[in-house]
């Protein structure tokens, strides 16, 4: 299967490995360890955007199971 | 991501994508936007570009959304029905998700297949010619500064400031500056060589020297280009100092709209690393055009010593890999014991890969065996 954020991520394959030879991934996931609401959290209510450019909540994002993926353009 | 989308929507999952910070600025040409609204020309371009169905999220321009959730620029989250987070993972996976989705709502008969969306990526828009401009040598790694553009008009950033500092700057205030003016491709404009390059001034609070302080780009031949122009300092007794301004003078042309014009903008800079302010991607091509990256001194990376595909079959025995890249040829390389091999992010041996799985290694310099296969030197694999 091949995502969009895979596709992302395909793309930066090569920076990864630099990357790699510093392991700021390993200091990435250590990061989100530490500081990501953990299972069984309340998501935070954080504001945040639409497409269109309105103010929306993230506690809005409930009665539905709701998946949330991190990316960018690059 | 899709494909799950796609099985699990109809199931009442929801799904977005949070656009956030730029991770590699540069790829692809795109740069780091300014403002809510760039942010959100973002997402229509990823969106036209990628081909994706799923809503995006936009984040703050505070980057509350990064900060609050972990940092982290490809995480994952589950939410459920209540509200609570239900799985949370540092890098997306979709193997895994869908795994996780099966066990929350239930399997699908069939699921859907990249094929069955068909989706056609496209390339960013190239305006000019890129690859003309010779980009600066770094004497290392750079850190993102954080750069506070100054709205002293209406006038967009068509072109937008990238401000880095070796480490030493930021610790004791001394070291190497890195400015790089970059067309940003949401503006669709062009460099106007036919007219006076881009200048420079640096203004730095007394007790602190930067020089040069201010520059020109190089004048070039073509009429127009839309690579980066960029300028090496050096910084001596910032210590202590905070900031310092930058005033950047250029012309500008927009094909499209039919204009060319004066633009002069300022920025101040921060001497603090902008944790948001991602990595640009060094020794490899940044793939808009033909515009290649910035090298490090000596560090550089070239494709000729990577290679990229789908795995094709697995000898454990002999430690031989065979990939088919994607011009459907069909490519071995050896892969010693001692070769470190990364599958979904986390350490792996050769017997985990599997077919299909689209690997990227990284090659042992020009070391071959005897029948003129290439050595890996380390290996990263994506099961998705």
């Amino acid at each position: 299967m091949k995502s969009l954020v895979s596709i992302l991520l395909g793309t930066s394959l090569l920076t990864t490995s630099v990357a790699l030879a510093q392991s700021p991934r390993e200091a990435v996931i250590q990061g989100f360890d530490r500081k990501a609401p953990a299972v069984g959290d309340e998501l935070p209510d954080l504001k945040a955007y639409n497409p269109a450019g309105e103010s929306i909540q993230l506690g809005e994002l409930k009665g539905n199971y709701t998946v949330l993926v991190f990316g960018c353009l690059t | 991501m899709e494909t799950i989308s796609r099985d699990y929507a109809p199931k009442g999952v929801k799904f977005y994508y949070i656009y956030k910070a730029l991770a590699h600025p540069e790829t692809n040409g795109y740069v780091t936007p300014f403002t809510l609204a760039e942010r959100l020309l973002h997402i229509k371009e990823a969106e036209r570009k990628l081909g994706s169905e799923i809503p995006w999220i936009c984040d703050t321009m505070e980057n509350d959304l990064k900060h609050g959730l972990g940092d982290a620029p490809n995480s994952e989250f589950i939410i459920d029905p209540q509200g609570k987070v239900a799985v949370r993972r540092a890098w997306s996976n979709p193997a895994e998700l869908r795994r996780d989705l099966e066990r929350f709502v239930g399997a699908v008969d069939k699921p859907t297949t990249l094929a069955d969306l068909n989706i056609k990526p496209l390339e960013p828009p190239a305006v000019a010619k890129t690859g003309i401009v010779p980009r600066v040598t770094l004497p290392g790694p750079m850190q993102a500064l954080t750069i506070q553009p100054e709205m002293i008009s209406v006038e967009p950033f068509y072109v937008k400031l990238r401000a880095e500092a070796d480490s030493n700057v930021t610790k004791n205030g001394t070291g190497k500056l890195y400015l790089g003016f970059h067309l940003d491709p949401l503006y669709d404009v062009h460099w106007n060589n036919l007219a006076a390059p881009l200048t420079f001034e640096v203004k730095a609070a007394d007790g602190t020297t930067i020089s040069p302080s201010s520059g020109e780009a190089p004048k070039i031949e073509v009429e127009a280009d839309a690579d980066p122009r960029e300028f090496l300092l050096d910084i001596e007794g910032g210590r202590g100092a905070d900031s310092f301004e930058v005033t950047v003078k250029y012309f500008a042309c927009n094909d499209q709209e039919g204009w060319c014009k004066p633009v002069t903008q300022q920025y101040t800079v921060h001497l603090e690393v902008d944790r948001d302010g991602g990595n640009a991607r060094r020794g490899q091509p940044a793939a808009r055009g033909n515009r290649p990256g910035r090298p490090f001194a000596g560090g550089r990376v070239g494709n000729g010593n990577q290679v990229m595909g789908m795995v094709f079959s697995v000898d454990v025995d002999s430690r031989i890999l065979t990939l088919r890249t994607r011009t459907g040829a069909q490519r071995e390389v050896v892969v010693p014991a001692e070769v470190t091999i990364f599958r979904d992010e986390r350490p792996a041996e050769l017997s985990d890969l599997q077919r299909r799985n689209r690997v990227m290694i990284e090659l042992d310099g020009d070391k071959k065996d005897d029948q003129g296969r290439p050595y890996a030197k380390r290996l990263m694999s994506r099961s998705d």
